[in-house]
């Protein structure tokens, strides 16, 4: 009897011990997850702020006033169009710095009290091929001899070539149209993702924005619904993706030194078209006349064009946790109370990107 | 010797024995306090958890849809060509209450069978649904979220509503806005058409700026007996209480979304003039 007895206390402080430590071992583990889901919450709500923190800074970069130059004293007065012509050469250094490329902003805890990062992408609409256009012409295209109709022709051929690489038989007239059998019938675009329920569209399911590291494909990236009220495109702002179908490399920008020749020999340009060419050989590297054309008539050759609007790609990243946007921004100008005309952006459309 | 060394250790006297139940007791009364406390915690944790996530999950939707508001200029498919369709955004209120909240926005939801367009109406509906007998007591709703293609495609399913947040006892929607004027009080005035503050525009404009923002629980831009009310509001305010799975008490909440491009839709009178122009 007393053998029997001498394992009972074991016995129930094992159960006891056994019960408490389940208890204990269940809100420990509830409290961790609770406490990993807090701080992968804030981590994210830090991410998508740093995201946001990245527009902000796009927009400071389009909105960026610029001087344009003063003629020097005892030179005389510049003409009108030699005035537009500096003018343009303003704008196209100050867009070729900031657009078309990855722009890492690193923050550190000791500096902006902030230990993430930020990188923003910023391309230019007035650079990309205007869906509503292309797709209210879309057919007209194929017969029509004017000359921005004949370049969109070669654009589309051009861009086509491109993407047959990787989509067998493909045809851009076709994705616009989505099937030609109700082409006549079809409404126009409010957002480029609606190509996605077309059946060529599918193929771009995962390349609808551009990714870092590089500035490849992407279809939002070709294709705009802002901006252009013609076909034409700015040649200096050519996104990278219409680049790549032109068979051109992204624009960089250019040394301090080609510059200061290339605006040497802004006064001496006899026409919009020597302006071109030099803006085409000064940033992407070639001259024009190894272009088709064709091709060339679909760029604009205005001087006064200003761009209006622009997308931002930004990526916010804070701990493991990345908040990504692309945003359209709408620069505008509201006058001072001195008379002087400020630049500012407003965001008109954001998108999460998801990937 | 040997009885009295059989009588140590077989036995034990009164006294030992009430001391012997007295710390049994005692411990017992604190074991018992310990596991009672312990599982009361585990139990509020649950709750807390549970109720945190509810809260966190139906914030973080309705931030990345607000932020995704977009007023198409295209019309959708003539089948949903009213007037109503086409509004970026329309609340309805009973009273104080939200009934349905309708915006279209680029926030769609990812899918993994086929691709879709992002750009969607989004349609929040507060309907009574409980989940248990309690609920039903206590008759608490559920607010649900539907999304259905700004563009409906051929072939493609009818949406189906999911249940963003359960046991609501109470939700109010608060749109905060800058009315709209034609012309300033003064007559001279443009119209106040980008919504920004800053020092500048408040000197030059003091009246437009000193303009305190109003709110309103319903939102209808299309009603025309409401002249001074823009496409979108600045931002809306979110609150109400719930009622929580655990311990059936009401936990209140609030919290505020922005909408980034209210200050950019242009208001009827600059889309005619767009459009003119």
């Amino acid at each position: 009897m007393m053998q029997r007895r001498k394992g009972f206390i074991l016995v129930l402080v094992v159960a006891i011990i056994g019960i408490m430590s389940t208890i204990v071992m269940r809100t420990i583990i509830k409290l961790t997850v609770f406490n990993t889901l807090s701080m992968q919450l804030a981590r994210r709500e830090q991410a998508k702020l740093l995201a946001w923190s990245g527009v902000e800074i796009a927009i400071a970069q389009i909105c960026k006033p610029y001087t344009p130059p003063t003629p020097k004293q005892g030179a005389k007065e510049a003409n009108p169009k030699e005035q537009a012509i500096a003018q343009t050469l303003f704008a196209v250094r100050k867009l070729c710095t900031i657009l078309n490329r990855w722009q890492p902003i690193p923050l550190t805890e000791a500096g902006e009290q902030v230990d993430g990062s930020c990188m923003i992408y910023i391309a230019c609409e007035a650079g990309k091929l205007h869906l509503n256009k292309l797709s209210n012409i879309s057919f007209a295209i194929a017969q029509s001899t004017e000359k921005s109709a004949v370049g969109m022709r070669t654009l589309y051929g051009k861009i086509n070539a491109y993407l047959e690489k990787e989509i067998p038989y493909f045809d851009i007239a076709k994705l616009i149209a989505g099937s030609p059998s109700d082409a006549e019938k079809r409404p126009l675009y409010n957002d480029i993702a609606e190509l996605l329920t077309t059946d060529l569209g599918k193929h771009f399911e995962h390349r609808l924005f551009i990714r870092p590291p590089d500035t490849n494909f992407a279809l939002f990236d070709l294709f705009t619904l802002e901006e252009n009220n013609t076909l034409q495109l700015l040649p200096c702002a050519l996104s990278s993706s219409v680049a790549a179908c032109c068979g051109l490399k992204a624009a960089r920008p250019p040394s301090a030194e080609r510059w200061k020749r290339f605006a040497a020999q802004a006064g001496k340009f006899q026409s919009q078209m020597d302006l071109l060419a030099a803006q085409i050989e000064l940033l992407y590297g070639v001259p024009l006349n190894t272009l088709p054309p064709e091709l060339i008539s679909a760029f604009t050759q205005r001087e006064d064009f200003e761009p209006k609007y622009f997308s931002v790609i930004s990526y916010g990243t804070y701990g493991n946790s990345t908040a990504k946007l692309y945003v359209i921004v709408q620069k505008k100008e509201r006058v001072q109370k001195n008379g002087k005309k400020e630049p500012f952006g407003c965001i008109t459309k954001v998108y999460w990107i998801y990937d | 010797m040997r009885r009295i060394w059989y009588s140590a250790v077989s036995g034990m006297s009164f006294i030992e024995t009430v001391v012997a139940l007295t710390v049994a007791a005692i411990l017992s009364v604190l074991l018992y306090q310990l596991f009672y406390r312990s599982v009361q915690s585990l139990v509020r944790s649950d709750a807390l958890v549970d109720d945190y996530t509810d809260i966190l999950i139906l914030a973080s939707q309705l931030e990345r849809d607000f932020a995704g508001i977009y007023n198409p200029s295209q019309e959708p498919a003539a089948k949903e060509g009213s007037s109503k369709a086409q509004q970026p955004f329309l609340c309805k209120s009973t009273g104080t209450t939200l009934t349905s909240l309708s915006i279209c926005t680029t926030s769609a939801l990812p899918t993994v069978d086929q691709p879709a367009a992002r750009l969607v109406r989004v349609t929040y509906t507060l309907t009574a649904q409980a989940r248990d007998t309690e609920e039903q007591r206590l008759q608490l709703s559920a607010l649900l979220r539907e999304e259905a293609p700004y563009r409906p495609t051929k072939g493609a399913s009818s949406p189906r509503p999911h249940v963003l947040m359960a046991a609501i006892d109470s939700i109010t929607c608060t749109c905060y806005y800058r009315p709209i004027y034609a012309q300033d009080s003064a007559g001279t005035a443009p119209l106040p058409n980008d919504g920004r503050t800053d020092p500048l525009r408040e000197k030059a404009e003091p009246k437009r700026a000193a303009r305190a923002p109003e709110k309103r629980t319903t939102w209808d831009s299309s009603d025309t007996s409401q002249n001074t009310l823009p496409p979108l509001p600045e931002y809306v305010e979110f609150s109400g209480n719930y009622v929580s799975r655990a311990t059936h008490t009401k936990i209140p909440f609030s919290f505020i979304v922005p909408i980034p491009i209210a200050a950019t839709t242009l208001c009827r009178e600059e889309q005619a003039q767009e459009k003119r122009s």
